[in-house]
């Protein structure tokens, strides 16, 4: 699953970075609200988590800017500000959430699930495809009720295919969720995983059309 | 409108009502002497006509002839008293008197004309005419007790009504008084309603223009203490959100580094966290200096402190940060220059303006303390403040470039407060010739 943090402050971005990637997130951080606003026009995220004192552009105009433009992505605040009426702007203007700092890194990736849960329309976490279960929340996978070790690479790259189900997926897609900006990729690095993927799920359970990309879909 | 003090209300009354009874008082004493004085005119008119009319009545006056005076038939002929001498031959003849116990000092008295004097233990007024041609005297005399009287009747007379009116002057006072000081129970009701929550001007527009000034200078007041308040909050608001976010970042770096499987990252992490620890100790100490500093209205103790020795000392102490970003620091100075201040206060100054400078300009840069006069100016080589943007230095919590060097936005408050306490003028330009902030303290001249 793949974040926009936007908070200008070093060690707080830094460190909300590294924890959301020990916690199964793609994030990609910016410390400006005028680059932030940039980079939602061009890629996409499955959630955005927002400072709001931020140079050049407040928080909230950033909020309101993105949602002007029709921009679905849940939004979650992360600020300093404890105000009520903050807060009650912040949702307003179309936050999905709005949590105080400081904030426990993974009680703040649990409400991130939750709010990319819900956008993809569902109450409960868990996804069933066939005989593979996936729980995005706590990042496990069970094949026939047992489960399955996978690395956090492999977990993300199943997961996104089986949010989205039915769909094909290309490689470049999938690449861009599990890979944030500095990480460095390898042309082959998709590949590995599908194949990994195949060897502890059964080897029909993705599907690959050739040239185009990857599926999942529900046995009819 | 009970109090341990008199009331302006009863102090006005009273003032009042003691000014009406002195002035009574003097107007029946007036009145008193006034009519004291037409009594004796007048007395003195009937006292001659009275003698002239006994001289020309007594002729072949003989005291075997004389009938005896009839009881006298008003109470005030005991305090009149005549007497008709025979001067013919030596010495004189009682011819008739008023009363045939008591003479009067008829030798004492002088020749055709008015006298006092006392007699029998009364005061009188004495008259006496002599007949040269028929060798009589006349004597008359009256007390002054009749006089007196008069004059008391006649006073009392003037003065009572106004007595009698006194009661009504005061109460009609009373009420003057206490629609005329409505406008200071309007005032309390207002003030009364105020809280530290709500302080809004008082009795806006209808003042009586006696209150006027007391009204203004209170809402004045009532002005400042609203922003003070405001300032207040807004700092305690401003401090909880500075506190958050390296909070924030302290637990953000500790989970990852709890979650992290990579020894380097985790080391990583914590050096971080140590980092945040640091800037929060750091936000903290700024707290509490420029707390410290919002108690003060004056500096604890002034002494002589030379500045440019002070300037020294204090660059010494932060060359080291200088010299590991290979930035030049310089001290120019001729002679000592010696104000009176807190050398405590202006080392904390000092030392943020340095810290400031040092802070912003980038490696392979000059900072450059000056002094000149009563003037400290500090100088740096870094990116400088935009001439629009430099009125909001000095704001609390105001970092005008977040993303830059790490800092809490406290600096220069504390600057400005120290400069405030000193009585000193802190002012913000950008350097001339090159990019980079030019800071100024002017001291005043020590008296």
């Amino acid at each position: 699953m793949r974040i926009l943090l936007v908070e200008d402050d070093a060690l707080l971005g830094d460190g909300t970075r590294k924890s959301l990637g020990h916690l199964g997130f793609t994030v990609d951080w910016l410390q400006d609200g005028r680059q932030a606003l940039n980079a939602l026009s061009g890629e996409k995220y499955d959630a955005i988590v927002l400072d709001l004192g931020l140079p050049h552009r407040d928080g909230f105009a950033l909020l309101q800017a993105a949602r002007d433009k029709g921009l679905h992505t849940p939004i979650l605040i992360l600020t300093a500000r404890d105000d009520k009426l903050d807060k009650l702007k912040g949702f307003s203007l179309g936050a999905d959430d709005y949590v105080v700092k400081p904030v426990d890194m993974e009680e703040l990736a649990a409400r991130l699930r939750a709010l990319i849960r819900r956008t993809a329309g569902r109450a409960t976490p868990r996804i069933r495809i066939g005989e593979v279960e996936v729980d995005p929340d706590t990042r496990q996978a069970w094949l026939k009720g047992a489960p399955v070790e996978l690395s956090t690479k492999e977990f993300a790259v199943l997961e996104l295919l089986v949010q989205n189900a039915g769909r094909v997926l290309t490689r470049a897609q999938l690449e861009q969720s599990i890979y944030g900006w500095g990480d460095s990729t390898d042309s082959n690095t998709i590949e590995v995983f599908i194949h990994h993927l195949r060897k502890k799920l059964g080897s029909d359970f993705i599907q690959t059309l050739r040239g185009i990309g990857y599926t999942v879909r529900q046995p009819s | 409108m009970k109090n341990e003090t008199m009331s302006l209300q009863n102090r006005l009354a009273l003032l009042l009502l003691g000014a009406v009874m002195l002035f009574g008082m003097i107007a029946g004493y007036e009145s008193y002497r006034n009519a004291l004085h037409e009594a004796d005119e007048l007395f003195d008119a009937q006292l001659a006509q009275f003698a002239q009319s006994l001289l020309s009545v007594a002729t072949d006056l003989d005291d075997d002839r004389a009938a005896p005076l009839p009881p006298p038939a008003h109470k005030y002929q005991q305090d009149f008293v005549f007497e008709i001498w025979d001067t013919e031959e030596e010495p004189a003849r009682v011819l008739l008197r008023s009363n045939s116990e008591f003479s009067l000092p008829a030798h004492q008295l002088p020749k055709e004309k008015f006298s006092s004097g006392e007699w029998n233990g009364k005061h009188w007024r004495f008259y006496r005419q002599h007949d040269e041609e028929r060798d009589i005297d006349v004597l008359v005399g009256q007390s002054d007790v009749v006089r007196e009287e008069l004059a008391r009747e006649v006073a009392l007379h003037n003065v009572t009504p106004f007595l009698f009116g006194l009661p009504a002057l005061a109460l009609f006072a009373i009420l003057a008084i206490r629609f005329g000081l409505s406008p200071l129970r309007r005032l309390t009701e207002s003030l009364r309603q105020l809280s530290p929550e709500q302080l809004t001007a008082v009795m806006p527009g209808d003042t009586p223009r006696e209150i006027t000034p007391v009204v203004e200078a209170l809402n004045s007041l009532l002005v400042r203490t609203a922003g003070v308040l405001e300032n207040e909050r807004r700092f305690t608001a401003d401090a909880a959100h500075e506190l958050r976010t390296p909070l924030a970042a302290l637990q953000a770096q500790l989970q990852a580094a709890q979650l992290s499987t990579s020894d380097i990252e985790r080391s990583e992490c914590l050096a971080k966290s140590l980092q945040g620890t640091e800037r929060m100790s750091h936000l903290v100490g700024q707290l509490l200096t420029l707390s410290r500093l919002d108690e003060l209205t004056a500096p604890a103790l002034l002494e002589p402190v030379d500045l440019v020795e002070l300037a020294r000392s204090c660059s010494a102490e932060l060359a080291t940060e200088a010299l590991a970003k290979n930035i030049a620091l310089e001290l120019r100075a001729e002679t000592p220059i010696e104000i009176s201040a807190s050398e405590e206060l202006l080392r904390i100054m000092l030392r943020n303006l340095l810290d400031n400078a040092i802070r912003y300009t980038p490696r392979g840069g000059h900072v450059t303390i000056a002094l000149e006069g009563n003037t400290l100016t500090i100088t740096d080589s870094g990116p400088g403040v935009a001439a629009d943007k430099l009125s909001l230095l000095g704001k609390r919590f105001s970092r005008l470039d977040p993303s830059g060097p790490e800092g809490v936005g406290l600096g220069l408050s504390i600057v400005l407060r120290i400069a405030a306490l000193h009585h000193a003028n802190a002012d913000f330009r950008q350097a001339t010739g090159h990019s980079g902030l030019a800071v100024s303290v002017h001291f005043p001249e020590t008296r």
